[in-house]
């Protein structure tokens, strides 16, 4: 029995518990994490003047892929300048979807930058809420300016064969990657 | 040690309204929840009478080993509809309390697992520990969830607790043996395993 892991990233209102929810075999969890005392310094709590502590809440899914392989979703905390838990998420994840919304490109510099930092492999998806889109998929790649490489897929979050296939097109990208990455650099 | 005095001011809050009256409703309210879905509250006598009493001194030490509830505490084990199997008179333990608590109280102010317990690491209830009646509450919930295989993020969210508490617990009641954790693939280990993981996902997702 083992279990693998994808992280689904975007602003607040972009998309991501609707996606998590419309393949997960479980109405979405919500767990929460209170910041460490590793962490208070780092992350922002300028905001909140008067809490020495705070929790974040995040919202995933489940999904089981076959007899002893579950695959779950763990969308990002909706409070990003909130680190603590990013470093959490993205340990051992196969990759990330940074859903976007068009409207407000800038919630998802965030996200795309901490994967890039990371190493982590990562797609973006536009979700298409009523089936229009703002912007080409062009534009989209230039304003987060994101390399060539990196898929950038329409979708729709309600939609389970959308979402699925967004999630299929970050896992191939996520292999593609890994390999690329192995022939690079000699095993060692 | 800080986070779990200021989630203890929100309990208390509600235990002891005139004491922390300035602090922030919002965790109390949040972390509440998960304690009063157990009814404990509702048919506690102890817990009514705590509300409707004169502000007492902050008990801040004391809260902190539970000793200022842990006679309330027994009449509330006793009266969770959720255990009928639980010993009427539990063994005295730090973390024994169920009313309104820190969230590292429960762990005895611990926070570090012995275990790499990531979000994603499934746990589930050990055969020959299925018959066994721990001592703590949250282990015999941890029990009760992983019959099927369940995740450390899943443990946490069915338990109401903080991620930090629940990885605690999980930890203990596999020393004890009553939960084993599965090994999960991370990035850094075995790049041949994580890729076959990749695989799998691939083809999973692909059949769904």
């Amino acid at each position: 029995m083992t279990s693998a892991k994808i992280v689904v990233a975007g602003g607040f209102g972009a998309g991501k518990t609707t996606f998590v929810g419309s393949v997960s075999e479980i109405v979405p969890l919500t767990t929460e994490a209170m910041m460490t005392d590793a962490s208070t310094g780092i992350d922002d709590l300028e905001a909140t003047p008067n809490k020495a502590t705070t929790t974040v809440a995040m919202d995933f899914g489940r999904v089981s892929l076959d007899e002893d392989l579950i695959l779950y979703l763990f969308g990002t905390p909706g409070q990003q300048r909130f680190w603590f838990m990013w470093d959490d998420l993205v340990r051992g994840a196969i990759g990330a979807v940074v859903l976007a919304d068009t409207r407000r490109l800038a919630d998802s510099f965030a996200p795309v930058d901490f994967f890039e930092d990371r190493g982590l492999p990562y797609i973006v998806g536009v979700n298409t809420f009523d089936g229009v889109v703002h912007h080409d998929l062009n534009d989209v790649r230039e304003a987060l300016s994101i390399d060539q490489s990196i898929p950038i897929v329409r979708c729709d979050a309600r939609d389970r064969e959308s979402t699925k296939q967004t999630l299929i097109t970050m896992v191939e990208y996520a292999m593609r990657q890994w390999i690329a990455l192995r022939s690079a650099t000699p095993a060692g | 040690m800080i986070e779990a005095m200021s989630m203890g001011a929100g309990f208390s809050g509600e235990h002891d309204p005139g004491t922390y009256a300035d602090v922030p409703g919002g965790f109390a309210s949040n972390s509440g929840r998960g304690r009063r879905t157990r009814g404990t509250r509702s048919n506690d006598p102890g817990t009514e009478h705590g509300r409707e009493s004169p502000p007492q001194p902050p008990p801040m030490e004391a809260e902190e080993h539970g000793e200022t509830r842990s006679q309330t505490g027994e009449e509330q084990f006793v009266s969770a509809e959720a255990i009928p199997v639980m010993p009427a008179v539990p063994p005295p333990h730090p973390a024994e309390e169920t009313g309104f608590v820190r969230p590292y109280a429960i762990t005895g102010g611990r926070t570090k697992a012995n275990y790499p317990l990531e979000l994603e690491t499934l746990v589930s209830t050990r055969e020959a520990a299925v018959m066994a009646v721990p001592d703590q509450i949250e282990h015999q919930l941890i029990m009760e969830e992983c019959r099927t295989p369940r995740s450390v993020a899943e443990i946490a969210a069915a338990l109401r607790v903080p991620l930090g508490v629940a990885r605690v617990l999980i930890s203990d009641a596999a020393d004890t043996g009553l939960v084993a954790v599965h090994k999960t693939i991370s990035g850094d280990e075995g790049a041949e395993a994580h890729l076959m993981l990749m695989e799998r996902v691939l083809s999973g997702l692909r059949r769904l």
